[in-house]
């Protein structure tokens, strides 16, 4: 029994071993609705049976069931991963991501924690060796890899997509010193000292910690030739992704956005787009299916390749 | 006819010791779960470490009757089981055994403040079901081995 399967409720468990899992990218469980899966791009409902479009005999959470579940994820100790219940989230055992949603409850303007948990997004990682070929060719040099950008809507493979970077960056570039910052715990899945998730040979793993502390001790103390991160959010993220490349570090990174123009206009980005801080521009799409790529674009943003 | 006298002497005894150490257990045994509260307190508030570590580091400090209970919890969490009923190798009233159940069940359930506020409050029945389990010890149980050895004294006058 893996980690997910055995947090989940004991409805879901007697499915969930015959669901087809390197196609599910995430579980939606809902107090009191009925659960959906998200299958190549698509959302179903589960039901005993298995999937299907219709809502009929699909199985039903309850909230005492999102409780145990997040429970369980925590290894019965919530007090040790509130600072990540605290961001809406918690990752286990694999990479597996659990998105919370509840009240949020504040003191002195600070969250801390959740509490009365409605909904779940279990969002499950994927390792697709060699899904990033298609763009190695613009964003790979001679020598060196090109700073890139990997501008995408939520759920359409830029995690995978930076997974299998620093797979190839250090297949590609022999003993090139790579870093993931791995805020969330996503990319290399770390426990306990151990990546779950093969992100290469020459690559080092940051694991939480926020990309401020990433850049700033992780380029002192790691000496990285390139850097590779996840959801870059804030204008501080931003910033240190200016002074890492300034600085001669490639860096690998992905935003949520819908397509390029988004980047060409949003505050902060606009500024980084300016002064040309990313060689290239990969948009994803979920066209037909996670990891689509819509275009690659230079570092005038003229695009490159569809 | 002395060696049946004297077992009949030793088995009122023996049932004034087992009857003792019952007792004495019960104390042992929230003695123990204070402690354990107290060690979880400390964790929680200053290392964070998960439960089942902090029983791996203190569940060997503990009386044998209270261990047995943590144990088992503790291989229910590291297998991932629902927590619903705990063996328990000591006699327990049905409040008390409640009481502690619950306490089991909620453990991990909230962040670091509140869940130090709850095992606090659980602490204050644990200090209750102590402090009676004490007196029980010093009034009841002493009372029950000492009726024993004179029921074991009367038992060899009778019959000799």
């Amino acid at each position: 029994m893996d980690m997910l399967e055995s947090i989940l409720p004991t409805q879901l468990q007697s499915v969930y071993r015959y669901l087809p899992l390197d196609k599910i990218y995430e579980f939606r469980l809902r107090a009191g609705k009925p659960v959906v899966v998200c299958l190549g791009g698509r959302n179903l409902f589960l039901t005993s049976g298995g999937l299907t479009t219709e809502s009929n005999n699909a199985i039903m959470v309850s909230r005492t069931d999102l409780d145990t579940i997040v429970h369980k994820a925590s290894n019965y100790s919530i007090y040790a991963i509130n600072d990540q219940l605290r961001e809406g989230y918690i990752t286990i055992h694999g990479g597996v991501r659990i998105g919370i949603a509840g009240t949020v409850v504040t003191k002195d303007d600070k969250v801390t924690t959740i509490k009365d948990i409605h909904s779940l997004n279990i969002r499950i990682p994927h390792e697709v060796r060699n899904c990033s070929y298609p763009i190695l060719p613009y964003v790979f040099g001679d020598k060196a890899p090109y700073s890139t950008l990997i501008i995408s809507p939520p759920g359409a493979g830029k995690t995978t997509l930076l997974r299998d970077l620093a797979w190839q960056v250090c297949d590609k570039f022999n003993l090139k010193n790579v870093l993931v910052l791995d805020e969330r715990g996503e990319i290399a899945s770390n426990q306990l000292g151990e990546n779950q998730l093969d992100v290469g040979g020459t690559t080092d793993v940051i694991t939480g910690g926020t990309k401020l502390y990433g850049f700033s001790n992780g380029i002192r103390s790691m000496r990285p030739d390139v850097i590779i991160t996840d959801e870059v959010a804030t204008p501080s993220d931003i910033e240190m992704i200016r002074l890492a490349t300034k600085s001669g570090v490639v860096v690998f990174a992905s935003v949520h956005a819908g397509n390029i123009d988004e980047i060409r206009t949003k505050p902060y980005w606009s500024e980084l787009v300016r002064d040309q801080i990313f060689d290239r521009y990969v948009v994803l799409t979920v066209r037909d299916k996670a990891g689509d790529i819509a275009g690659v674009f230079d570092k005038n943003l003229k695009l490159m390749a569809l | 006819m002395m060696g049946f006298v004297f077992v009949i002497f030793f088995a009122f005894v023996i049932l004034g010791i087992y009857i003792y150490r019952g007792y004495r257990t019960r104390k042992m045994f929230f003695e123990s779960l204070l402690a354990f509260c107290n060690h979880l307190l400390t964790e929680i508030s200053f290392s964070k470490n998960g439960i089942s570590s902090i029983i791996e580091a203190y569940g060997s400090s503990y009386h044998l009757s209270f261990q047995k209970t943590l144990m088992h919890y503790k291989h229910l969490i590291d297998t991932k089981q629902d927590i619903a009923d705990l063996p328990f190798s000591v006699r327990l009233k049905d409040i008390e055994k409640a009481h502690v159940t619950s306490f089991f069940i909620e453990l991990g359930r909230h962040g670091s403040i509140e869940e130090v506020a709850k095992i606090q409050n659980k602490k204050v029945f644990f200090d209750g079901f102590y402090n009676s389990s004490c007196a029980a010890l010093k009034k009841d149980a002493s009372m029950y081995l000492k009726f024993c050895i004179i029921l074991g004294i009367v038992a060899v006058v009778l019959l000799l």
